[in-house]
């Protein structure tokens, strides 16, 4: 049990430069040009067994390659990646004894089956005895409430019922360390902190290492203890979720519905906004998209209210949301040194 | 190499094929308006001959040949070229290379667990069909009992050209061309379309040393040219499972080739 060592790991992937239109399909067919993408640029990280660490950045960031890298899917550029003790795409058939993966946006159950049948054949194919089999069953049942689904067909069941299940099946043979990538993806408030319960619950009962990587920063805030932040396939942050927390945990967006109001309204709006909050320039204003108009501000430094008043007597703003503090907004802060 | 795993995957793979009950239904409509219509097709061709018979053949032996080569496709077609392809192109393919299984393997066993569903709900009557239509007796005992080999040597070569064909998605990104390729090379070259004996001699030698008769002609010829028994089937035999050998070998080499060249697409 030495839990996971990643040494100045590289990605590079080879991308075919596709040429414009039909004409330049064609000339695709002849001559090709490609280029280099870094998905994941020199990252190093420990983590110790048991441990459970949140791995966040925006799309495209290199979490889910980093993932593969891991679980011996693909096979890093350069740099060693050790997980207790294996060198994941070197020994991948014995070490994959030992890991459990979910990718979110992939099942690994068999579509036509009854959930059941997926977690027998899984006993089979990671040779669970009878005993651990009906024993973690039976957690996956007291922790989620799952029973009720291992009669049902995969292709019936809701994306946030087959997440649990997807979450449960990758502890079923009593890993030591298991990688999830993006596990709550696409999945609404309700259904998203059950799942984060049956990963927190399931870490605690299990004592397993968990690597969870999403995009989204309540995620991570609610289950992990430890935060890794990754941008560019660079690691823009490692350390303590509090700290994290306590920079970004304050920001919110405000959203604003400006479809009545015409593009000099929206541009005195912000003229105004800017104007009353002056003496500490903690509001950010993005483009109006789809009709709203979003502002990220520090609310410890502006409260709400102070913020919105102003705005809602002047201007016929329809509708408001406010919202957490969104991953490229975070991205930007962190460049700009809130972390420093 | 446990077993138990491979053998729980054909258990699935029969459960999910049974879960769609339609789809059994079509197949056999589909396989039997076929060998009617090949009834009948051969008939006017006979009809028009000379005789009654085409170069020493028969009808009833050409449309044993025929029939039988219709039977087989339904319990000898993988489709493992176009799974193995699209697990490639969608990255579902993480699913076997996290798992403490072999991927080959794997896919063999999904095959069979397919092709046993296939073999009892289509190709066994397919095959009582064509007998019944073409009109000849019952086969001999021995050459029912060769068939059966010769078909199961027939599934796994045929489980290895379909595996290759789609391992060539790891050079090419698409395996789409290598298939109908294939698909092509097998039925004018196996003898599914125009039984091997209507080929001129010359042909028809140089296609009886290639992989793809083993496919259609070497079971069909076992099972429609009665009485030979043991000692005319035992050449076919050997050089199917020669070709099948060959292939596994291949087939490994180029596996593990392929999987260094792998790139999971797909977030």
């Amino acid at each position: 049990m030495n839990g996971i060592q990643i040494k100045d790991v590289t990605k590079h992937y080879r991308v075919l430069k596709r040429r414009e239109g039909l004409s330049g399909s064609v000339r695709d067919l002849f001559s090709r040009n490609y280029s280099v993408v870094k998905a994941v640029d020199g990252i190093s990280l420990n983590i110790e067994p048991g441990e459970l660490v949140g791995f966040i950045g925006p799309n495209g960031a290199g979490k889910s390659t980093t993932i593969k890298m891991l679980s011996g899917v693909l096979e890093p550029t350069s740099g060693i990646i050790e997980v207790d003790g294996f060198v994941p795409y070197r020994q991948r058939r014995r070490y994959v004894q030992h890991i459990g993966i979910v990718f979110g946006q992939r099942t690994q159950l068999w579509w036509d089956l009854a959930v059941i049948e997926s977690f027998k054949l899984l006993k089979e194919v990671y040779g669970i005895d009878d005993a651990a089999f009906t024993r973690n069953l039976g957690i996956f049942d007291e922790i989620a409430g799952l029973k009720e689904l291992y009669g049902k067909p995969v292709r019936n069941l809701s994306l946030g019922q087959r997440m649990l299940c997807e979450i449960a099946a990758s502890f079923i043979h009593d890993p030591s360390t298991i990688f999830l990538d993006e596990p709550t993806i696409g999945l609404d408030v309700e259904i998203r902190s059950k799942v984060r319960t049956i990963i927190k619950e399931l870490n605690r009962v299990k004592g397993a290492t968990v690597l969870l990587s999403s995009h989204d920063v309540g995620d991570i805030e609610s289950l992990a203890r430890r935060i890794v932040l990754i941008d560019k396939g660079k690691i823009l942050y490692d350390g303590p979720t509090e700290k994290f927390n306590g920079i970004f945990g304050r920001y919110r967006t405000l959203r604003l519905d400006v479809h009545g109001l015409s593009e000099s309204d929206i541009a005195r709006l912000k003229a105004e906004t800017a104007a009353h909050v002056q003496k500490n320039k903690e509001i950010v204003f993005g483009e109006v998209s789809s009709g709203w108009l979003g502002l990220s501000f520090d609310q410890d430094k502006i409260p709400l209210l102070e913020l919105l008043t102003p705005i809602l007597a002047a201007f016929a703003v329809k509708d408001i949301k406010v919202e957490e503090i969104e991953m490229e907004e975070v991205i930007r802060r962190v460049y700009e040194g809130a972390l420093g | 190499m446990r077993r138990k795993p491979y053998l729980g995957t054909i258990r699935n793979e029969i459960q999910s094929s049974l879960a769609y009950r339609g789809h059994f239904l079509f197949s056999l409509a589909g396989t039997v308006i076929y060998l009617i219509i090949a009834y009948f097709l051969w008939k006017a061709i006979f009809a028009a001959s000379t005789g009654g018979n085409i170069g020493g053949v028969g009808f009833e032996r050409a449309y044993l040949y025929v029939g039988i080569s219709m039977s087989l496709a339904g319990i000898i077609q993988t489709s493992v070229d176009w799974s193995l392809s699209r697990l490639v192109t969608s990255g579902d393919i993480f699913r076997s290379l996290c798992r403490p299984q072999d991927l080959m393997a794997t896919l063999f066993a999904e095959s069979v667990g397919d092709g046993l569903v296939n073999c009892a709900v289509v190709g066994l009557p397919a095959l009582v069909l064509s007998f019944a239509l073409s009109g000849a007796g019952l086969p001999d005992l021995i050459n029912v009992i060769l068939f059966i080999p010769a078909v199961a040597i027939a599934f796994f070569l045929n489980f290895l050209i379909d595996f290759m064909t789609g391992l060539s998605v790891f050079a090419l990104q698409s395996s789409r061309g290598v298939m109908n390729a294939k698909d092509s090379a097998i039925l004018v070259l196996s003898g599914a379309l125009v039984p091997l004996p209507f080929y001129p001699p010359g042909v028809r030698a140089v296609l009886e040393w290639l992989p793809f008769q083993a496919l259609y002609n070497a079971p069909a010829r076992i099972l429609a040219d009665g009485g030979a028994g043991l000692a005319d089937a035992l050449p076919f035999l050997a050089r199917e499972a020669a070709w099948a050998v060959l292939f596994f070998i291949l087939a490994r080499i180029l596996l593990s080739a392929g999987q260094h060249k792998l790139v999971v697409n797909g977030g």
